[in-house]
């Protein structure tokens, strides 16, 4: 309510303010002929002044003056007609003019500003916020918290070890890699912290098993030497150093003692597939996309809804094709996710990742209409609806 | 003088100066240009050796190799070919594998090029303007990373 | 709360403009003195309303307030209080909101200060201002909108780009804001004597001293931005021809160039037309640097915001008002009364080549910029311009200009006498070849150019000089007598020799550094020495560190020069935390002969590091001289001749642009 009394306030004023010389009677006009005359009589004084200081000569002095002189004749003599009267467009008009602006000025500046403006948004500073009761905070108001707690006591490994994970699902894999590499080192080594460490650091480099990554696995594979996720990812990991025959064997090794039931069985034996060049059957692909969420660094199953990039194995297949495969491939796969995204529009993971992958891409124009799409499904200030706002900001995409 | 020669005087010294400047002009640009190449074009001799020229692309991964004293050689890729590059020199800040990087030098007979000037991009989300658009001409799809850091 | 209001602030002072452009003009042209005088209250309301929206921006930026969409993608809560301010415009949303606050200032103290003009000419220099920021205030509304907001807001924000972190950097857009905005006061008095069809006296009068801020602030500006590259950028270099610093350096030479036919004008009224032509052009190529900064159609190692959308925008903008400007000076020009006559040699003389130098410098710098874009556009080829093309065309055309500069102030005005002003520069002239021959002695290396060019520095030098000398009849009468007229001299006489002796000193420090520098970059384990240009640096080490939102690398020199300490230099790489980007800070020991300039390199495997030495000689004269520039302006801008209309408003204006 403060809000808008002050906006009716300063339209009001600026309204009165600039208005206020139409209806006043007391303004005078400073006419173009007087306000010439003025100035030449300025630099007269100012000759005069600069011989009484010796500066110029008598001569120079006189035949400044000579010249002021022609000046002052020429401007009498133009006796151009000079605005001098208050007549103008008449009173009548005037009143109309002042009426007209004020109303036009509070129209366009109300509906300008409702069009653009956020009213009901109160402001949220920094300082404040850091003592918001829980309750009322945003998981980003938590991590917020928790990162302030970190920057003041870096060597807290705790305060890592809560904040490693959250990383990861928010798809922030380089600070995870960080946050889950700090808490190795203060809390000591666990299967956890080392998958989640080697997880995040594959995701943040596109899919590629790097050396750190590859080392972690390798401890993790020393205390649980049957930890399928850490097989897996060293295979991948073999096959992209160019040793497909070792990869190969590593896919069946693990395929092999893979427990029956266990969903992750057929993106390996995909990757098997690819490795020994064996065609794969149509529609597999179809189906390992779907299954993508199987293949989970902790080995476990997860539901589809963790808001992530392409799976394990997408990537992986990506890796070992040409530019031009793979972007073939790429653009394949983001067209089967907007097609199952129309049929399927509840999807928020879906659309994170559709959008992102657009843009990666570079189709701007795609992107917008996706995040546009999916901003259509989900309700005003929905929570998913947030993360699609974050998303666009985060993606320089506008609101 | 009346007024009019004086005008002229004025109007023919501008014109003379503006031809002056204009002779220099294009001397300037056939002598000091420097082209842009990728490695591809590099690769089909759209270059002759000894040429100066400005090499873009990315630093290809595993390709740096320090050499003795401040001796840097890597390889600058399109993703479809690749050039080795000797430079002697402190390398920027930002010169990393994998990312985009613009070198000025020349290229050696034996297909090496020397390069004097290395700039690598500016920040996170730079890559040189003219790396990016060569590489999407190749083919080789960039993030939005490929553009540009907010602003100045 | 305050967010929002300075959001409205903002929608209503756009709203303003509107009002402000159409009123005033429309009373001009049918003589209704009340319509005229709206546009000084709405001038006032404008500038006020944008300060209140600055002010609000300002706000959300010191407390952090990332519900703004704007406060999150450029700051963070981490960053020194200093940083969060000048992060206000140091992004692009910010910056335009700046360059209009700026805009609107200048109409506000034509309004304040503008009460002895004409009303006519007056209500249509608001009107023309107002377009402007019309213009300008839609963009940002529509396409760059800093008040946009995020709910639920981030609880951090994204940091401010690291290179920009840094005291100069902070405060270089503000200066060459100034500067480029403030010649859109010529622009629009040279808009409205077009509409009008003559020029007041007045005119010159207002136009010169607004240039000449505007001049003032731009080369400050410039300078700043020169100087932050030159410590920041670790190349030791200071100046590189890019796109970007040429956007800038284009208005600055139309710049110099107004300023000095707008003196012709004031003082002869001759070359109106030219002038006129000149304010419109200087203007254009401000908005032209506006354009190619913020548009990102520009190849450059700064490389800035790229948004299509925005570049289309500005570039309508900048079509707009450079082609309705020239082309109503196409059908108008022809209606102002041409002035005062003059020899080919006088003052006036003088100041025309001075002009036609400048102009046609300005043409092969704006030609080395846009050649590669329009290559590009047209044939697809993707080239660069470096600096050996403005070696060869820029610089051969300031050398006639650096030597008939110090000839300017000496001829007299409508017929000089060049004799007596060459008898009266021998002094110099001869200063100058004695210090040719020391500095070839001297050196003997470098280029055959530099000593020539060192001797035409000392000779501007010399010449600003002599030129006081010359008129306080040094040597001629008592020396009482040339006190006396020395402090009785007009302030703007020891204005132009103030700016004019900068350019010499700048000459120097060009020439000293471009020519002799000495460079090595070698590799130095913690414990070795070295030797450069007279001093012994031995390598301590390097050891880590943490600052308030970065980590660094600090490596330290020890400095002796003689076998005596001097000091210690402390190069670092930093990497800071948002967003995590490193970057290289030189550490610079300064002395009057030259700075001793040191960049820490990358880690080698034997426990070395590859260092980067330099040494730069006399480099701080360049910024000297733009200092001296700069205070020179100010000097001249003081001199309460400049004041317009009767004595009696005679407090005030002339420091007011200064504020």
């Amino acid at each position: 309510m403060v809000l808008w009394i002050g906006f009716a306030a300063l339209t009001a004023a600026v309204i009165a303010v600039i208005t206020r010389p139409l209806l006043s009677a007391r303004v005078q006009a400073a006419a173009s002929r007087q306000a010439d005359l003025a100035v030449y009589r300025d630099q007269m004084a100012e000759i005069e002044a600069e011989r009484a200081r010796g500066l110029i000569e008598a001569a120079e002095a006189e035949s400044a003056r000579a010249e002021l002189g022609r000046r002052v004749l020429a401007v009498a003599g133009s006796g151009q007609g000079d605005d001098t009267g208050t007549t103008g467009i008449g009173e009548r008009y005037r009143s109309w003019v002042s009426v007209a602006s004020a109303v036009l000025i509070a129209l366009a500046g109300a509906g300008v500003y409702l069009s653009l403006g956020a009213p009901d948004l109160p402001s949220k500073p920094h300082a404040a916020r850091l003592t918001t009761p829980n309750q009322n905070a945003t998981v980003a108001d938590l991590i917020g918290r928790v990162e302030a707690e970190l920057r003041a006591h870096p060597e807290d490994g705790r305060g890592w070890d809560v904040l490693a994970p959250v990383y990861l699902r928010l798809q922030r894999f380089a600070e995870a890699a960080n946050a889950y590499a700090q808490a190795i080192r203060l809390q000591g080594e666990s299967p956890k912290r080392l998958a989640g460490f080697a997880e995040a650091t594959i995701l943040d480099n596109d899919g590629i098993v790097t050396e750190p990554a590859r080392k972690a696995y390798q401890r993790l594979l020393e205390s649980q030497p049957d930890f399928a996720e850490a097989r897996f990812w060293l295979a991948v990991a073999l096959e992209q150093d160019g040793k497909g025959d070792a990869a190969a064997d590593a896919y069946r090794a693990l395929l092999a003692s893979a427990p029956e039931d266990a969903r992750w069985k057929e993106v390996v034996a995909q990757r098997l597939a690819t490795v020994t060049r064996q065609p794969v059957e149509a529609g597999n692909e179809n189906k390992a996309e779907d299954k993508t969420a199987a293949v989970q660094p902790n080995g476990l199953p997860e539901s589809s809804e963790t808001p992530r990039g392409p799976s394990a194995a997408d990537i992986a297949a990506a890796q070992s094709m040409t530019a031009e495969q793979r972007s073939q491939f790429i653009s394949q796969m983001v067209t089967q996710l907007a097609a199952r995204l129309e049929q399927k529009p509840d999807d928020l993971a879906g659309w994170i990742r559709l959008v992102r992958a657009y843009t990666v891409l570079g189709r701007k124009d795609d992107a917008l209409a996706a995040l546009d799409r999916a901003r259509k499904t989900f309700p005003d200030g929905s929570e998913n609806r947030a993360a699609l706002d974050g998303l666009a900001v985060e993606l320089g995409l506008g609101t | 003088m009346t007024r009019k020669q004086k005008r002229g005087v004025l109007i023919g010294g501008g014109v003379a100066l503006l031809a002056v400047a204009a002779i220099l002009v294009m001397f300037a640009l056939r002598d000091t240009i420097v082209f842009f190449q990728t490695p591809s074009d590099v690769a089909a001799h759209k270059v002759e050796a000894g040429k100066r020229f400005r090499l873009g692309g990315l630093v290809a991964e595993g390709s740096v190799k320090r050499g003795a004293g401040t001796k840097v050689q890597f390889a600058v890729t399109d993703t479809l070919e690749t050039v080795n590059v000797t430079y002697e020199g402190i390398l920027p800040d930002l010169f990393r594998e994998g990312q985009g990087v613009v070198t000025e030098g020349k290229l050696t007979d034996a297909g090496l090029f020397v390069a004097d000037t290395v700039l690598a991009k500016h920040d996170e989300n730079y890559m040189p303007p003219e790396v990016a658009d060569a590489l999407e001409k190749k083919g080789v799809k960039l993030g939005q990373g490929a553009t540009h850091p907010g602003n100045q | 709360m305050i967010i929002e209001l300075g959001h409205f602030a903002l929608v209503l002072a756009v709203v303003v403009a509107l009002f402000q452009m159409i009123v005033p003009m429309w009373g001009a042209r049918t003589g209704d003195v009340r319509m005229m005088a709206t546009g000084e209250p709405a001038a006032l309301a404008q500038f006020i309303l944008l300060l209140l929206s600055f002010c609000a921006l300002t706000y959300a930026y010191v407390t952090s307030d990332f519900s703004v969409a704007n406060v999150t993608a450029n700051s963070h809560s981490a960053k020194p209080l200093i940083y969060r301010i000048s992060g206000v415009w140091g992004n692009h949303e910010g910056s335009m909101l700046l360059w209009v606050l700026i805009l609107a200032l200048f109409g506000a103290l034509v309004a304040v200060f503008g009460g002895n003009l004409p009303s006519r000419l007056r209500a249509n220099v608001l009107s023309v201002q107002s377009s402007i920021a019309l213009a300008f205030g839609l963009f940002i509304l529509f396409t760059s909108n800093p008040f946009l907001r995020l709910d639920p807001a981030p609880f951090e924000g994204r940091g401010l780009n690291p290179i920009l972190q840094d005291p100069a950097l902070a405060f270089h857009p503000p200066f060459l804001y100034a500067g480029y905005v403030g010649f859109s006061m010529a622009f629009s008095f040279a808009i409205a004597a077009l509409i009008e069809g003559r020029t007041d006296a007045a005119w010159a009068r207002w136009v010169r001293p607004w240039t000449l801020a505007a001049w003032m602030f731009l080369t400050l500006g410039i300078a700043m931005g020169s100087w932050w590259a030159y410590y920041e950028l670790g190349w030791g270099g200071w100046w590189f021809w890019d796109p970007v610093e040429n956007a800038s350096f284009m208005p600055w030479l139309a710049g110099t160039a107004l300023l000095h036919s707008a003196l012709v004008m004031e003082k002869r009224e001759a070359l109106k037309v030219w002038t006129v032509l000149l304010a419109i052009l200087t203007f254009s190529l401000s908005l032209m640097g506006t354009f190619l900064v913020r548009s990102g159609v520009l190849t450059s190692v700064h490389a800035f915001a790229v948004d299509p959308e925005r570049g289309v925008a500005i570039l309508g903008i900048m079509v707009l008002f450079i082609g309705g400007g020239l082309t109503l000076y196409a059908f108008r020009a022809g209606q102002l009364r041409q002035g005062g006559l003059f020899a080919p040699i006088s003052r006036e003389g003088s100041l025309v080549l001075n002009n036609v130098l400048l102009t046609t410098a300005t043409v092969t710098v704006l030609v080395g910029t846009l050649y590669p874009l329009a290559l590009e556009g047209v044939t697809g080829e993707k080239i660069s311009v470096g600096p050996p093309y403005f070696n060869m065309t820029f610089v051969p055309l300031m050398v006639p200009l650096l030597l008939a500069m110090p000839f300017g102030p000496l001829l007299a005005w409508k017929r000089g006498d060049i004799r007596g002003a060459a008898e009266r520069l021998a002094a110099a002239a001869l200063v100058a070849v004695v210090v040719m021959v020391a500095v070839f002695a001297m050196f003997g290396r470098g280029p055959w150019l530099a000593p020539v060019m060192f001797a035409i520095g000392v000779y501007i030098m010399g010449g600003a000089i002599s030129e006081l000398a010359y008129r306080a009849k040094l040597g001629l009468v008592p020396f009482a007598e040339t006190r006396r007229r020395f402090w009785n001299f007009p302030r703007s006489v020891f204005g132009t020799a103030l700016a004019h002796f900068g350019v010499g000193l700048m000459v120097v420090g060009i020439t000293a550094t471009t020519a002799y520098q000495s460079e090595q970059v070698i590799l130095m384990k913690p414990g070795e020495s070295r030797e450069i240009s007279g001093y012994d640096l031995t390598f301590r080490g390097v050891a880590p560190q943490r600052g308030p939102n970065y980590r660094e690398q600090v490596g330290k020199f020890e400095v002796h020069q003689n076998g005596a300490f001097v000091t210690t230099l402390s190069p670092s790489k930093r990497v800071y935390d948002a967003p995590p980007q490193a970057t290289s800070e030189a550490g610079i020991h300064a002395s009057w002969r030259g700075d001793l300039y040191t960049v820490l390199g990358d880690a080698q495997e034997d426990g070395g590091y590859s260092i980067r030495l330099y040494f730069n000689p006399l480099v701080r004269f360049i910024w000297l001289g733009a200092l001296i520039m700069f205070v020179g302006g100010a000097v001249s801008l003081s001199d309460r001749r400049l004041r317009v209309g009767a004595p009696r408003r005679s407090r005030g204006f002339a420091v007011a642009p200064a504020e």
